[in-house]
């Protein structure tokens, strides 16, 4: 069932591609101010992670110095089932994605995690890291209900107030 | 600390991009029978798809229609299907 309007306020849904069988997928413009980007990236919905998180490949890309992220900023340990890897956090991080009425959905974050890359094993693997999503994490989902709908779509969503009301 | 303006362009971009992901995550098994372990480049929301051996020469092609790499979907199509385990 589609949910419009509520009675004191406005449904902000985000679809995500949700196809069976398949990782949930959601857009956005991945937005980090001091560094000057602003580009759009493909995200996994994943609640099994706690933070948002960026691929190292992906993040130098998108043009970020992790040389000086290595030598500035917080360096933490990620655990996972395919092992443990370092990371780095890179701050002041906003996601604007778009809801399905076009609004735009402006998501500021702390930090985000900026995964190492693992140590490549093979070109599968080299080639496959290239094109590797960046994760939207639990920092995010969860300021959303997720909503499973109708076949291949669900949405993130959440009520918000209309001034005044 | 200086702010980036998001401009109507930019939403645009990410229309476009939006488009075309969807479009690949639709037809992924097609693109898997056509260009098994090759790079590949969705445009136009399907209309228009472009494959390479590595990653910079994709980019190229991209260039050569004066497109921007940013709005296309790009990703390494395997010759297997597999999923991520997060």
């Amino acid at each position: 069932m589609a949910r419009s309007r509520l009675k004191d306020g406005r449904l902000q849904r985000i679809k995500v591609t949700a196809i069976k069988g398949e990782h949930c997928i959601v857009t956005a413009l991945f937005v980090c101010d001091h560094l000057g980007i602003k580009t759009p990236q493909k995200f996994i919905v994943d609640t099994g992670s706690v933070h948002t998180t960026v691929p190292e490949t992906k993040a130098r890309e998108m043009g970020v110095d992790l040389e000086i992220l290595d030598k500035y900023k917080v360096k933490i340990r990620m655990g996972g089932i395919g092992g443990v890897a370092d990371a780095r956090m890179l701050g002041n991080v906003r996601l604007v994605f778009t809801a399905t009425d076009n609004s735009s959905v402006e998501e500021k974050l702390q930090s985000v995690v900026v995964l190492r890359d693992p140590v490549i094993c093979s070109e599968e693997e080299r080639n496959i890291l290239r094109t590797f999503p960046c994760i939207l994490g639990l920092d995010i989902i969860r300021r959303f209900t997720l909503r499973f709908e109708e076949k291949n779509f669900a949405y993130l969503e959440r009520e918000t107030a209309i001034a005044g009301s | 600390m200086a702010t980036v303006t998001i401009e109507k362009s930019d939403l645009e971009r990410l229309a476009e991009f939006t488009k075309n992901t969807n479009w690949l995550l639709e037809n992924v098994e097609n693109l898997r029978a056509k260009y098994p372990d090759r790079y590949v480049a969705v445009l136009d929301s399907g209309n228009q798809v472009l494959d390479a051996q590595t990653l910079e020469e994709l980019t190229e092609k991209i260039h050569q229609r004066a497109r921007d790499p940013e709005t296309c979907a790009i990703e390494f199509v395997t010759r297997e299907r597999y999923l991520l385990l997060l």
